[in-house]
């Protein structure tokens, strides 16, 4: 009997011990983030916190709902995808038991070689986002044609700005204590509403 | 073991919808007012404890204590389980509003039914009995809720047999940490307060 009174605190201190160790950690929820580079559309899934989600199916979507095609995360969470399309592609990640997470790369980020909707685009569209560099920039001993040097650009800011947007991306998942405790605010708040009601209820 | 929006279909989530809806009325009719505070007490460990990952390898798991609310709070558990589902849901995105019916109903059903199993057990017997039955109330919760997520996933479509087997075996280990902590706390709330399972055992109606 004495064993298992002081087995049951025991337990119990291991697991305000574990509390006050593991802290407001992110949770169990699968996210996914993707950037581009080039044309192909780089990503990993990840759990909450720092877990990556291996092997999970992600599939793209198009705007319209087609599908533009599926991929396999590999043992650190990553896939890529070849873009055939500039259209914006909603990725869906389903790392089963419910957990299902989405993420859309906007086709302003894939390049515009790409043809919208599968169509080849014309050259004044080619031409269309950068008309101030219109022409060629002679450049040490070469040439660079302006549509080279915007996706050069293009590759080197994507890139730049990448660990940005993970910390980000991060930073929006994690679990904060002014959360928590929040939470615990409003369910104490609720009993109170519940028990204000009852009284009422009794008076009249 | 909380499903997110987007994962199911129309039908599921509105059954869930109506399922949970009864049993929160349900709960809410048979409370006297002297156990709202322990309703909140236990939504509010609930709302925390799928806060805490412990790491077991590849992945992390949570405590749910959906046992452990269900022996204490009996039909009560649907309305501690809602507000708390609601909260992580606004607060942490862990679930979501649509779901909400269903992740409520999957959670508490287990944790009704393993107070109507269990509590004759927690209540007689003596301390080694009233652990072993706090462990199999814990156990049922975490497992009776994992068959629920897979049933649910499988009647929007996905698998059943990959879905539930996924679920429950990862969640198996769960299953026997929260026994093991609901049984703690059942001897140890039995020595200090045993007033607590002294409520009368409400008929289902």
């Amino acid at each position: 009997m004495g064993g298992f009174m002081s087995r049951g605190i025991r337990s119990i201190m291991v697991m305000l011990l574990l509390l006050l160790v593991a802290g407001p950690a992110a949770a169990h929820k699968v996210r996914v983030f993707a950037t581009v580079e080039g044309t192909t559309i780089q990503g990993y899934a990840y759990f909450g916190g720092a877990d990556r989600a291996q092997g999970v199916k992600v599939e793209m979507f198009a705007p319209d709902g087609t599908r533009l095609g599926e991929t396999l995360t590999d043992k650190e969470g990553v896939f890529s995808f070849a873009a055939t399309q500039r259209v914006d592609h909603r990725i869906v990640v389903n790392a089963g038991q419910g957990h299902v997470a989405e993420f859309t790369v906007l086709s302003s980020e894939l390049p515009n070689s790409l043809g919208a909707g599968g169509k080849e685009i014309g050259r004044d569209e080619l031409s269309h986002p950068a008309p101030e560099a219109a022409g060629t920039l002679s450049t040490g001993g070469g040439e660079l044609s302006a549509v080279a040097l915007q996706a050069l650009l293009d590759k080197a800011v994507a890139r730049q700005i990448r660990p940005l947007r993970e910390q980000l991306d991060a930073y929006g998942e994690k679990v904060r204590w002014h959360d928590v405790l929040g939470g615990i605010g409003y369910i104490f708040g609720v009993a109170g509403v519940a028990f204000y009601l009852l009284g009422q209820r009794r008076s009249s | 073991m909380h499903i997110v929006d987007g994962a199911l279909s129309l039908p599921v989530l509105a059954a869930g919808g109506v399922l949970a809806a009864g049993g929160v009325a349900l709960g809410l009719r048979q409370l006297p007012a002297e156990r709202i505070p322990q309703v909140a007490v236990l939504s509010a460990v609930f709302f925390v404890a799928s806060l805490v990952h412990v790491p077991i390898g590849p992945s992390s798991v949570h405590l749910v204590l959906n046992g452990l609310m269900g022996i204490v709070l009996g039909w009560a558990a649907f309305p501690a389980l809602l507000i708390a589902l609601l909260l992580q849901a606004v607060f942490f995105g862990f679930g979501g509003l649509l779901v909400l019916g269903v992740n409520t109903f999957n959670m508490a059903m287990p944790a009704v039914l393993s107070f109507y199993l269990c509590i004759r057990g927690i209540r007689g017997g003596g301390p080694s009995g009233a652990f072993a039955w706090g462990w199999c109330a814990g156990a049922m919760g975490v497992l009776g809720s994992s068959l629920l997520v897979g049933l649910s996933l499988a009647l929007s479509g996905q698998e059943f047999i990959a879905a539930a087997q996924l679920v429950l075996v990862s969640n198996l280990p769960i299953a026997v940490v929260d026994g093991l902590l609901t049984g703690a706390a059942v001897v140890l709330m039995r020595k200090v307060k045993p007033e607590l399972f002294a409520a009368p055992v409400p008929a289902v109606t």
